[in-house]
This record gives structure tokens, sequence and C-alpha cells, in this order.
């Protein structure tokens, strides 16, 4: 880790330590939350590539705790259908615990990086590689033709395997 | 493993993954593949990573994959986000990205979905044959012939040739002389057949006729059950089956879940059902067993008794 990016968030961190859990809590309403997202905020910028350059340290937090916000959201929503989902599953063949929590973190990194894919292309993709159907059935399928399920299948392909 | 890859690479890969899955993908176009994954490392990397990240997809069940991430936003979500948004936004590039995990290694040539089968002549003349989800690598070269099983069934031709033909598993390889064999790969072993010919591990032969556990050396060698060889005819033969494990094959060849309550899981089933109509089979069983077929989603399906 180059170490100016260190001294950045270490420096973030001091002087803004208690406004940003504030920020968080305001919009949380639950102050163990808050807690944990300001961490997770500091972690994501552990995790750039170079120290940012700051001329608005709060702007800039609150950018990057925003998105930590979001995935929060959303983690609480996707871990609700996934349990909804589960409970319809018959006793006899579901997932052990450990099991339904590898499967929920799959799941977690697949809707984060197909976000923002237009629904038909996410659809495409899942019916391709997760249910393995050829490219004719899920043309047939969604009612598209096989061109734009190529086009479908690669545009969240290039998300799903490189981020791109 | 690096999983860094220049955008053009990227987009060959993703070119070729999805060419590769297209229902016109044929020989000429595979060893297209190969060239292109032959020219550089990077190439290969590529795609050895997009099978990786597939590889954890299949072992997803596809109900809740579906169910889970083609959810409707709720309604607070919605709300929350739209608070979020009027703060406004700035850029902050570079931030999160992470990386895949990683598998082990695969790196397949040929793949047959769910219930497709794809038969293929090799330049020897060899006749190699998949079964439903199965991957496997062809490596020629003037020394020898080289097959890899990666995941479920072959059923392979094997040509006569002045090189050996070596067939890989999980377990480890196998040398197969000029005959015909059946080898499917289960969690820990795979199960040899030979109808014609001999299959030496580490020097211990298996003739034809016989069929046995290869974990690196043969275990529970016995007779050759010829039914293990029906998909190529496109058909299941049960003699006598349990009905849980009767299911079990069945689902190989189907998308989503296949099972049955313990209640009748031991009911016996016999009979050749045809492979390319999983369904019809679905409705038999309804006739021939005091079953009732249980349909929770297109991809869920459980036999429970038929209490009536």
């Amino acid at each position: 880790m180059p170490s100016a990016l260190s001294s950045t968030v270490e420096g973030l961190y001091h002087a803004h330590h208690n406004w940003l859990t504030g920020w968080l809590r305001r919009r949380l309403g639950c102050p163990q939350s808050a807690a944990d997202l300001a961490q997770d905020t500091y972690l994501r910028l552990l995790q750039a590539r170079e120290a940012p350059q700051l001329i608005e340290p709060r702007a800039f937090l609150a950018t990057v705790a925003k998105r930590v916000l979001c995935n929060h959201f959303r983690r609480q929503e996707l871990e609700r259908a996934y349990l909804q989902a589960l409970a319809q599953v018959p006793e006899e063949v579901a997932p052990s615990e450990e099991q339904k929590a590898v499967i929920f973190e799959t799941l977690l990194e697949l809707d984060r990086l197909l976000d923002g894919l237009p629904p038909l292309v996410k659809r495409a993709f899942l019916l391709a590689q997760v249910d393995g159907l050829g490219q004719g059935e899920i043309a047939r399928e969604l009612g598209i033709s096989l061109a734009t399920v190529k086009r479908y299948l690669s545009k969240a392909a290039m998300r799903c395997y490189f981020a791109l | 493993m690096n999983t860094t890859f220049s955008p053009q690479v990227a987009e060959q890969a993703v070119h070729w993954l999805i060419e590769s899955q297209g229902d016109d993908f044929g020989q000429v176009q595979q060893l297209a593949l190969e060239h292109w994954l032959q020219a550089d490392q990077e190439h290969q990397r590529a795609w050895a990573h997009i099978q990786q990240v597939n590889q954890r997809l299949r072992g997803v069940s596809s109900p809740i994959v579906h169910a889970t991430l083609q959810a409707p936003p709720s309604p607070a979500r919605r709300r929350a986000l739209k608070a979020l948004l009027l703060v406004g936004v700035a850029s902050a590039t570079g931030l999160g990205l992470q990386q895949h995990s990683s598998l082990p290694g695969l790196m397949a040539d040929y793949r047959s979905p769910v219930g497709q089968r794809r038969r293929m002549q090799l330049d020897d003349g060899s006749v190699l044959q998949l079964n439903t989800r199965s991957a496997a690598d062809v490596r020629f070269d003037r020394q020898q012939r080289q097959v890899r099983l990666f995941e479920g069934e072959l059923a392979l031709q094997v040509a006569n040739d002045s090189r050996p033909l070596l067939l890989r598993t999980g377990e480890g390889a196998l040398r197969l002389d000029s005959g015909r064999f059946n080898v499917r790969q289960f969690d820990g072993y795979s199960l040899v057949s030979v109808f014609e010919g001999v299959a030496s591990a580490g020097g211990q032969p298996l003739l034809a006729g016989q069929q046995a556990r290869f974990t690196g050396a043969w275990r529970s060698v016995s007779a050759l059950d010829r039914n293990v060889a029906a998909w190529v005819d496109g058909m299941l033969v049960a003699s006598q089956m349990r009905l849980a494990d009767f299911l079990a094959e069945l689902g190989r060849y189907r998308h989503g879940q296949l099972g049955c309550s313990e209640r009748v899981a031991d009911l016996r089933i016999s009979g050749s059902y045809p492979l390319d109509d999983s369904e019809r089979i679905l409705q038999m069983l309804e006739v021939a067993l005091p079953v009732r077929v249980r349909r929770f989603t297109r991809y869920w399906v459980t036999v429970e008794p038929n209490i009536s």
C-alpha cells in the first residue's frame, strides 16, 4: 500500500470520523450500523490505487460513504429476497448453513458486477451462464433475435468477467 | 492468479466465449479458438479466468439466483436511493474494484451444455462424445494424444495410431489403446467402463467387459454395465433402479433441481427412457409409480407420494 494513501486516510479518519458517523447515522437511523459503515468507508478508501487529491474532504468522504450506503441497502434487499427464495426450497434439498453463506456471497458479487445493466441483459446472461441454456433457447424465452442475445451476452460478460 | 487483462484481450475472450456457446460452433471455429489461445499467454489466462467464474456460477442453484437477483427493488430502497442522489454525484474513480476469488484452473475447449450431447471427430479419426454438462480438452501433438475430462462424462472411440492416447481425469492419467470407452467424472473418482480394448493405469490393465473406479489406481473392478453408455443413443436405461438414483441421473439432463421425498426414494423403476424429453419421463413416472410430481417453479421439481 502506498504510504501517501494510508497517511491521507489516517488524516481523514482523525479529522472527520465523528462527522462521518453522524452523517451515516442520520441516513440509517441505527448507531451500530453507522459505526460499521464508517469503518467500511475507510476500508474502501484504503483499497484505492492512489491517494485522493483532497480539496473538499467532507464532500469526498460523503461521496464514498454514499456508495457504501447504497451497497448496504442493496445487500439488505438481496438478503431479504434470498431468504424468501430459500424458504420455498424443500427441506430435503436445502443447502447447509455454510453453503447458504457461500451462495449468498456469490450472489452479492454477481449482483454488484451486473448492476446497472438492463433487466433483459441480466436475464439473458443468467440464463446462459447459470442455467446453461443455449442461445436459441434464450432467444425464444425472451422473445428477441439471436443477434440481440449475442449482443446482450457480450455486454454482460464484459462486466461480469472483466468489470469493463 | 493475476486477473487483470487488457481491454482488447477481454473483448476477444468474451467474443470467443459467446461464439463457443453458440449453436453453430463447429470444428473450424474450434480450431480458430485454439489458434487464438495458443497465440498468447494472456489469451489463455483470460479464457481460464472466464471458465473459473462460470464454474462458480454453475455451482449456484438457478431458481435461487433468479429469485434473488431479479426481485424488484423495494419501495424503501427506491426512497433511500433517491435521497442519496440528491446529495450530488462526484466521481471517486479507482475505488473498490475487488478481485474475483480464484478456483483451480479450468480451461475446457469442448463443452456441452445441460441436456445436450456433442459428438466430435478428432484429427486421428477417433470420435469423442460429450454427455450433458461436460467439458473436455483435446491436445494432439507429434508425440502423443491427450484428452482431458474436466467434468461430466465422455465416450471415446479411440482410433489406432502410433502415438499413445492419454486420458486425464481429476485423479490422474489413463492410457487407452484403440477401443471404445466410457468415462464419467464423479466427486473424488471417475468411473471407467471398457467396451472394447484396454485401459491401463500405472501399468495395470482394465479389460474389455470390465468397469472400475479410478482413483489414481483401479478400485472395485466389476463386470461392465452396458447401460452406462446408453446416453450415446439418447437413452436412460434403468433396471430395478431406486427412484432417488433414477431422479439423480435424470437431473443431470435438466436445469434446476429434481429430487424426491424420502418416502418414495426406495421405490424401484425399470425401463428405457428417451433423454430428450425429460418432462415426458416425469409424466410417465406418475403412471408407473404411486407418486405425484410437484413443481415449485419450472426449475424446481420434487416427486412425492401420491396420497389420494
